[in-house]
């Protein structure tokens, strides 16, 4: 019995040896995994991020804007009956607000200034009918999609 | 401008590592990598808390900060070339008397560091705003505080998403934007980086203080070797920022322990690292009252001397002053309600938090999670613990003080996340999947700091099995 502990007690470093490189090795392999996982999406990406594109989109949208305060906000998640994807529209509220900051978006026409962004389905009566749901008139069109409204005086 | 942006990031971290070299040296217990490490964070909190207070008397468009900045290099600098002596010792003794082993450790740490610098680079390069919260939330805020010159207080208001949350990363950012006068998109990616490698080095620095030299080239090893860091750290989110400083915090009151010369200083540093954690994060707030309670318990059990506990406790408010100022100005004059937390109506809280069977829909929830952590080909929970079990622990006395701190910190700090997900207004499921793993990843290097220190150093090991043969 005392042999045999003598013996496991010799082997210990070699099992600590084992241990350390079986660590390393797995440290390295996440590693290098990472980094070749990370490489090829790299490689493969359009030539500007969705973050980028948005910002590009509306860049010139802030000249149309004041430059504090809170202006509206509608999009197809507002109109009655809309079909749209949720995730999106959200996605799509903070893409905005990160483009026009300093100015604050508030969704809904509480604000004389009103940023409409409206997926354009062909429909050529969309944009009367949101105006007249809404309550809003059309001040400027920046894009076939994004538009400027301000809010109806009662 | 481009690559010129950089320099903007410099006066913080110069700052910040001539303020730490100033209060640890000279002191047996520190080295250069954990001066080096712990003044990044250290630096671009502490300046990020003087660019508040600079924008809330004046703006953040206000010029003379730089002069502000330059006067305090001048100062620390000062204050450094009076120690030069003790200085130029730390420095040549920096790279003596270190074995074979910690070299090939030290050269493997450094290969890691260097992949895992490409990989954060190839994810910043296929997301250079960052992911969801980055451009929602902090480079939306820094965006918010350049442009807002004048008017920046004007953007606190609940119509902004979560416009309570705190601004060292958001202030940092706009810092570097307003001294370079253009919204480089290299900053947000930079300072997300210093702060993600920055842990790493504090992790090893803070084992090399805690006389654990092997161990802490492999802490360092298997942090920057776990996939999830380096891409929490390249979504420039807050919470790298977090982890780093809830680290620093805990190691630097482990060392106010171990090191009685320093004791003062190492508090300082613990105090002004936990108020800056919550100087970065709501979830840092929690942390700033954890520690706390760690620390005033500490504080009581284990000094008797009544002028050791007046000494430390002051220490400790001279650390927490800068950050815990900012944050109560900003609570109090600019930020609006959180919306976890009501606090001008608490009943649907306490009442979540009376009820039993919430805490089994929390359990339930946290069970539903997808488990892992890490993204290493095989369990990290699995390595580390037959690692633990061939190396064995080792606990001496005075090391298991200190491994008791941090379980505490820990596991109080956990306890709290979880109270959250019980009181959480939000659908819990959807809340867990968001954020559990962000939470992990908080506590993860302070984690692994705690495991490499009750471990036994591999060199102990070789040593002892010489002199057996």
């Amino acid at each position: 019995m005392s042999a045999l502990i003598s013996k496991i007690q010799k082997a210990y470093p070699f099992f600590i040896i084992a241990a350390i490189l079986i660590l390393l090795g797995l440290s390295a392999y996440s590693s290098f995994h990472a980094y070749k996982v990370t490489s090829d999406s790299a490689s493969g990406i359009a030539e500007t991020d969705m973050v980028t594109a948005w910002d590009k989109r509306l860049r010139k949208v802030r000249l149309l804007l004041p430059d504090q305060g809170i202006v509206g906000y509608l999009a197809d998640w507002d109109i009655p009956g809309y079909n749209y994807g949720s995730s999106d529209q959200e996605v799509e509220f903070l893409l905005a607000q990160y483009t026009v900051a300093p100015v604050v978006l508030e969704r809904g026409t509480k604000h004389k200034l009103v940023l409409g962004n409206f997926s354009d389905n062909g429909d050529p009566q969309k944009i009367p009918n949101i105006e007249a749901q809404f309550g809003i008139h059309l001040v400027q069109t920046y894009s076939n999609e994004i538009f400027l409204f301000e809010v109806n005086e009662k | 401008m481009s690559y010129l942006v950089y320099l903007t990031l410099l006066p913080p971290i110069i700052i910040g590592i001539l303020f730490v070299s100033w209060i640890l040296l000279p002191s047996k217990n520190t080295n250069l990598m954990l001066i080096l490490s712990l003044g990044i964070p250290l630096g671009l909190g502490i300046i990020s808390c003087f660019y508040f207070l600079w924008s809330y008397i004046l703006n953040p468009a206000f010029p003379g900060f730089i002069c502000f900045e330059l006067a305090l290099i001048a100062a620390l600098g000062f204050l450094n070339w009076r120690q030069r002596a003790h200085i130029t010792e730390f420095l040549s003794s920096t790279f003596k008397n270190r074995n074979k082993l910690e070299w090939i450790f030290g050269v493997l740490f450094l290969a890691i560091a260097i992949i895992g610098i490409a990989t954060f680079i190839n994810y910043t390069n296929v997301n250079p705003h960052g992911r969801y919260d980055a451009w929602a939330i902090w480079n939306l805020r820094a965006r918010m505080i350049a442009r807002g010159a004048d008017q920046w207080k004007s953007i606190f208001i609940p119509q902004v998403f979560h416009a309570d949350y705190p601004l060292l990363l958001p202030l940092s950012i706009a810092h570097s934007w307003v001294l370079a006068g253009t919204e480089s998109q290299r900053i947000p990616p930079a300072i997300a980086g210093l702060f993600t490698f920055a842990t790493s080095g504090i992790l090893v620095g803070s084992l090399f203080s805690l006389k654990r030299r092997s161990m802490g080239w492999l802490a360092g090893i298997i942090l920057l070797s776990t996939p999830w860091v380096i891409y929490f750290g390249s979504l420039q989110f807050a919470d790298l920022p977090l982890a780093s400083l809830i680290l620093a915090a805990s190691s630097s009151l482990c060392m106010a322990l171990i090191d009685q010369n320093k004791s003062t200083s190492w508090m300082i540093l613990a105090g002004l690292s936990a108020g800056l954690a919550a100087w970065t994060k709501n979830e840092g707030q929690l942390f700033l009252l954890v520690f706390l309670v760690v620390v005033c318990g500490l504080i009581i059990l284990k000094f008797k001397n009544q002028r050791t506990i007046g000494r430390l406790a002051l220490s400790l408010g001279i650390g927490l002053i800068l950050p815990v100022v900012a944050i109560l100005i900003f609570k109090f004059s600019l930020a609006p309600a959180n919306d976890v937390i009501d606090t001008g109506n608490l009943s649907p809280a306490i009442a979540s938090l009376i009820s039993a069977a919430r805490y089994g829909e929390v359990i339930n929830a946290l069970n539903n999670y997808p488990k892992g952590f890490g993204g290493w080909i095989v369990p990290i929970p699995l390595v580390l613990l037959v690692f633990a079990l061939i190396i064995q622990p080792q606990l001496i006395r005075e090391r298991s003080n200190l491994a008791l701190i941090l379980i505490f910190l820990l596991i109080m700090q956990w306890t709290g996340y979880f109270l959250i997900y019980v009181i959480t207004p939000h659908q819990l499921q959807v809340h867990i999947n968001q954020s559990y793993d962000r939470l992990l990843m908080h506590l993860y290097p302070t984690f692994l700091l705690l495991f490499f220190l009750i471990l036994r150093p591999i060199e102990d090991i070789f040593s002892t099995n010489k002199r057996m043969d």
